[in-house]
Parts: C-alpha cells; sequence; structure tokens
C-alpha cells in the first residue's frame, strides 16, 4: 500500500515538472491536410494589399514577424469601434516590440479607399507599417479572410451592409493561425495578449 | 468606449457635451438615419461618416436616447415612443 501511494506521489510529481518544463506550445489552428505521415498544416496563402501609407503590404512584411489580423471598415456603426480600442490596448503593450504587428482589412470595398485608410489612421494615430490598415478588391479580401478563419460576407441585413465576426487572429512567422479572440470582449483579449507573450517566449 | 468618451479624434465622447445638451433630440435621428455632417464636440470637430443602423426600431431607439439622457443627464423626463415617432419625423423630411 505504501508502496503504491509512493508510486503515485513520484508520478505526480513528474507530471507536475512536466507541466513546468515542457510547457504545451500553442496549436496550429486551421484544416490540415494529412496524407499518410505527412501533415500540410492550413497556412496563409499569398497575399498583396496596399495600406494607408499606399506601400504594398505581403506576406514578407511579416517574415520572422508574429501579426495580429482583423477585418473591418471605417464607417461600421456596430463592433468596429469597440474592437479597435481592445486593439489599441494590444497595440499599446507591444508598441516597442517590433517581432509584433497588426494588419487590419477594411471589408468595405465600395465606400473605403486608401485616403479614407489614411485619414482614419491619423485619427487614431495609428502607424504604418507596425500597424497597416490595408484595401483590397472585393474577392482578394473575402478569400484571405477564410484563410484567416474568421468571417465576413456583404450582407444587405447587416447594419452598414457587412456581416463580420471581430475576431482577432494571431499568425505566426511561419504563416500559421495559432490563436484569436473575440475583439469586443475585454477578458478574452486579455487572455489573447497572454498567447502572444507565450508564443514570442517560445518560438522567437 | 463603455464609458462614453468615444475614440481619439474619430468618435466624439457622448458624455456631458455640450452637443448633446443644444441638440438633446439629435440622438434619435442619428442613430437612425447616421450623421454625414462636421460635428463639433467640446471645441473639436468630427467629420467622419456614421452610417445609421435602420435594424434598430423606434422601441429599441427610445431606449437607447433614454439610457443616454439618464447615463449623462441631458434632460429629466423620459422619451415616449410616441416622442421618438415625433423626432424622426422631423428628420426623416432632410
Amino acid at each position: 500500500m505504501n508502496k503504491c501511494i509512493a508510486i503515485f506521489c513520484v508520478l505526480t510529481l513528474l507530471i507536475f515538472a512536466g507541466c513546468q518544463h515542457t510547457p504545451s506550445p500553442l496549436p496550429i489552428l486551421g484544416i490540415h491536410d494529412i496524407q499518410g505521415t505527412d501533415t500540410t498544416y492550413h497556412h496563409i496563402p499569398d497575399f498583396r494589399f496596399m495600406n494607408q501609407d499606399s506601400q504594398w503590404i505581403t506576406n514578407q512584411t511579416y517574415e520572422d514577424k508574429l501579426y495580429i489580423a482583423e477585418f473591418f471598415f471605417t464607417s461600421c456603426p456596430t463592433i468596429c469601434p469597440k474592437v479597435k480600442q481592445q486593439l489599441m490596448r494590444v497595440d499599446e503593450r507591444f508598441k516597442d516590440d517590433d517581432r509584433v504587428m497588426i494588419l487590419s482589412h477594411t471589408i468595405d470595398f465600395r465606400r473605403d479607399s486608401i485616403p479614407r485608410l489614411k485619414n482614419y489612421a491619423d485619427k487614431l494615430s495609428i502607424q504604418a507599417p507596425k500597424w497597416s490598415l490595408v484595401y483590397g478588391p472585393q474577392e482578394e479580401i473575402y478569400t484571405i479572410d477564410s484563410a484567416y478563419l474568421s468571417v465576413a460576407l456583404v450582407s444587405e441585413d447587416a447594419p452598414g451592409g457587412y456581416d463580420h465576426s471581430g475576431l482577432l487572429v494571431m499568425v505566426d512567422k511561419n504563416r500559421h493561425v495559432r490563436s484569436y479572440c473575440y475583439g469586443t470582449e475585454e477578458d478574452d483579449v486579455d487572455r489573447f495578449i497572454l498567447d502572444i507573450d507565450k508564443l514570442l517566449r517560445e518560438e522567437y | 468606449m463603455d464609458d462614453g468618451k468615444g475614440l481619439g479624434d474619430l468618435i466624439p465622447t457622448i458624455t456631458g457635451t455640450d452637443y448633446m445638451k443644444k441638440n438633446p433630440n439629435s440622438i434619435v435621428c442619428i442613430i437612425r438615419y447616421g450623421l454625414k455632417d462636421t460635428i463639433t464636440v467640446e471645441g473639436k470637430t468630427y467629420a467622419e461618416p456614421m452610417l445609421g443602423i435602420p435594424e434598430l426600431d423606434d422601441i429599441a431607439i427610445t431606449n437607447i436616447a433614454n439610457y443616454i439622457n439618464y447615463r449623462w443627464p441631458y434632460r429629466s423626463e423620459y422619451l415616449t415612443i410616441a416622442d421618438t415617432r415625433k423626432i424622426l419625423d422631423t428628420c426623416r423630411a432632410e
């Protein structure tokens, strides 16, 4: 009996020690392609969008970086201002860390434009390339949106004509989606910031 | 944002402002039809257009207006749905 308790204690200690020394990494999210023993992880495809300073933003912009992607539009009357406020909190937290960048896609290809994005950025003191607000044609925006596992749709029923999730999506240097949060929920964004810290600590 | 303080130089504060005191009914029209004009709030100008939210019905708008009027007291009496409809009639013509 004592032997059993001793073994149990040792095992318990090992498990706790294990937890402390080899923390589990953030998962790679998305639907992966598994062929035999080869796994091709879901990843962000090649893209090229123009930002508020008329610079091209591509995958190369985020080489060796961790970036946070989101979808919004400048005249959005509902969740976007709230998400922006939370994202400004994330930006403030990592403003001196050049490994972290932010990429905001407008989904309003009808009303938004580079000058409108520039104006919006200036009003909120958003600085490129640390934080880019980008414009692109409809098909490209909706293709890239699904790659981020987010949801943006043209919807005549939604306030402002577009329906979107308000998600913040974390992408690592290998173009993998590693974490996300609801940009409207302060608590969830707090947890997301801890995930950013964790990824930077473990993989950068 | 949750405290009604707006967002940077983009969205004006709604807390006890001169604009809201002078135009207590404007919030009803702005929620329904949006705002395209440049407005001045506490000495700062705001030119960003806001889209209206036609999905909110007269009852919802009345409730929101009453919340705002009560939270940052702009008026002492409650708006009724009839009041809201009267105000909406004035801005629909614009």
